[in-house]
């Protein structure tokens, strides 16, 4: 999983690719020492690839090399990779989405149509963790169905990584049942991690992913095509989605999606969002939260607070 | 009557070396027709799939088959080891291994190369532009090989039976 990340005949990532599993984030500047972040502290390495404790005397990376770098995670195919550096970002082998600061080039109209002098990356890795949804199973998959459920949190919360547990169980079977059909709109690449169209992180075996796809056309295109008993989608916000899920629930299709929002309330207030309350589409809402250094969430059924928890 | 025999025993084996020799030229056009093919699907595999050089190699490998898809699939599986290996080394050096294995002419050697260098491009029409280039030079090589050949044959045919009725008017 972490193999693709750099390359494995250069002895300065060795101690970084030992320590891995630890490591939440990488940024490398042009000209800047590398800085490493875990849970609780900010790293770098020095000449040698050893650890320090001391980020202003890490290493300082070159232009060139972090060129070298954009190349190998690109296959020295940066063609291959336009939308992908147009959007900001790549995704990796192992799901590890690599975000690209530079100089935008962009058309008359102020389109971006590619990013140039590419002078920052930041290396997300991805973590799975497999189970936070394990409280709230019961609350989606009753006697035999599955409730539309919606996820509500602020950035880094982890509303995609719940999101992920509860796809990857409701596909594998949960509590003694089957697993169902999953259908996966992942317009951002950030739930399945797809690399060349095969999800990198688990989100089942009975999950059909449209990737890098428009929620609305994803949806549509799944409902015709892959028979799904639930459709999840990452980050509601259009019109048409609503409508879309509103037509879908008629349809016996459950939705399970998020959205951004610091507290219900706030949610409510948007106006694209107000026809899901009125028409009350998802019977579960489950607000994530962050408390310090725990992640922790209440979930709504039918209005009442079922259950509060640490995630 | 030995005479007889031994005399289209010479003939045959006179005709014989010429039919190998135009063997091993048809042999070499058709080692050209399959690298225009390749870059065809390069071409193909780039507008339609926006796949990385590697991963068009690895694809294109297992649809040629032959030496030409060994080739390609060793490039593939060196680019994906995730060592820090550069496309065109990479390319160069299994060229030359195949160069060698398959005994090409310098002309050949040196379009092969070249494929190696002319890639790496981050916009992908002039990438396509650039394998197109190779393609089209791979074409004019195959059509110069051919014409060479069918003038060719007629002669190494007509040499090589006459160089056996040579050998048997000596012999007798």
């Amino acid at each position: 999983m972490y193999q693709s990340i750099f390359p494995r005949n250069n002895q300065l990532w060795k101690e970084i690719l030992a320590n891995i599993k630890q490591i939440t984030e990488i940024r490398i500047r042009a000209n800047k020492p590398i800085l490493i972040y875990t849970n609780q502290k900010e790293l770098s390495i020095d000449k040698e690839g050893n650890l320090i404790y001391v980020p202003e005397k890490g290493k300082i990376f070159s232009y060139p090399e972090l060129q070298q770098l954009l190349d190998f995670w690109c296959q020295d195919s940066r063609y291959a990779f336009q939308n992908e550096i147009k959007r900001g970002f790549l995704t990796i082998e192992g799901g590890h989405r690599i975000g690209i600061c530079g100089e935008v080039v962009a058309d008359e109209s102020g389109n971006v149509q590619s990013i140039k002098y590419i002078s920052t990356v930041n290396i997300r890795i991805a973590h799975e963790i497999k189970g936070v949804a394990d409280k709230i199973m019961e609350y989606i998959f009753i006697n035999k169905q599955i409730r539309n459920t919606l996820l509500i949190s602020a950035p880094g919360a982890g509303k995609t990584t719940l999101l992920r547990d509860i796809i990857r169980q409701l596909s594998n079977g949960y509590g003694g049942n089957r697993g169902v059909n999953v259908g996966l709109v992942d317009e951002r690449g950030e739930i399945g991690a797809c690399f060349q169209g095969i999800p990198q992180l688990d989100v089942g075996i009975r999950t059909d992913i449209l990737d890098n796809c428009k929620k609305a056309e994803g949806m549509s295109r799944l409902l015709r095509t892959m028979t799904p008993a639930v459709i999840a989608v990452d980050e509601l916000g259009s019109a048409e989605e609503i409508e879309l899920m509103q037509q879908m629930s008629g349809n016996g299709c459950a939705v399970i999606a998020t959205i951004h929002g610091n507290s219900i309330e706030e949610v409510k207030q948007k106006k694209m969002l107000k026809e899901i309350w009125e028409h009350q589409i998802f019977s579960n809402i489950i607000f994530l939260f962050r408390n310090q250094s725990y992640f922790c969430m209440e979930l709504y059924c039918e209005g009442e607070v079922k259950l509060c928890c640490r995630c | 009557m030995l005479q007889m025999l031994g005399s289209l025993m010479i003939l045959l084996g006179t005709m014989g070396i010429g039919y190998s020799y135009i063997q091993k030229e048809e042999k070499i056009i058709s080692v050209i027709e399959n690298w225009e093919h390749i870059m065809q699907m390069f071409i193909s595999e780039i507008t339609y799939k926006k796949q990385p050089l590697a991963f068009a190699c690895y694809e294109i490998g297992e649809k040629v088959g032959k030496e030409e898809g060994r080739c390609l699939k060793t490039v593939a599986d060196r680019m994906q080891s995730k060592n820090r290996e550069s496309f065109w080394i990479v390319w160069e050096e299994e060229c030359r291994r195949y160069s060698k294995r398959e005994k090409l002419t310098e002309e050949m050697k040196v379009n092969l190369r070249e494929f190696g260098v002319l890639t790496g491009f981050e916009d992908e029409e002039i990438q396509k532009r650039m394998i197109e280039v190779q393609g089209e030079k791979w074409k004019s090589l195959r059509i110069r090989k051919q014409k060479e050949h069918r003038e060719r044959k007629r002669l190494i045919w007509i040499l090589s039976s006459c160089m056996g009725i040579m050998l048997i008017l000596v012999l007798w």
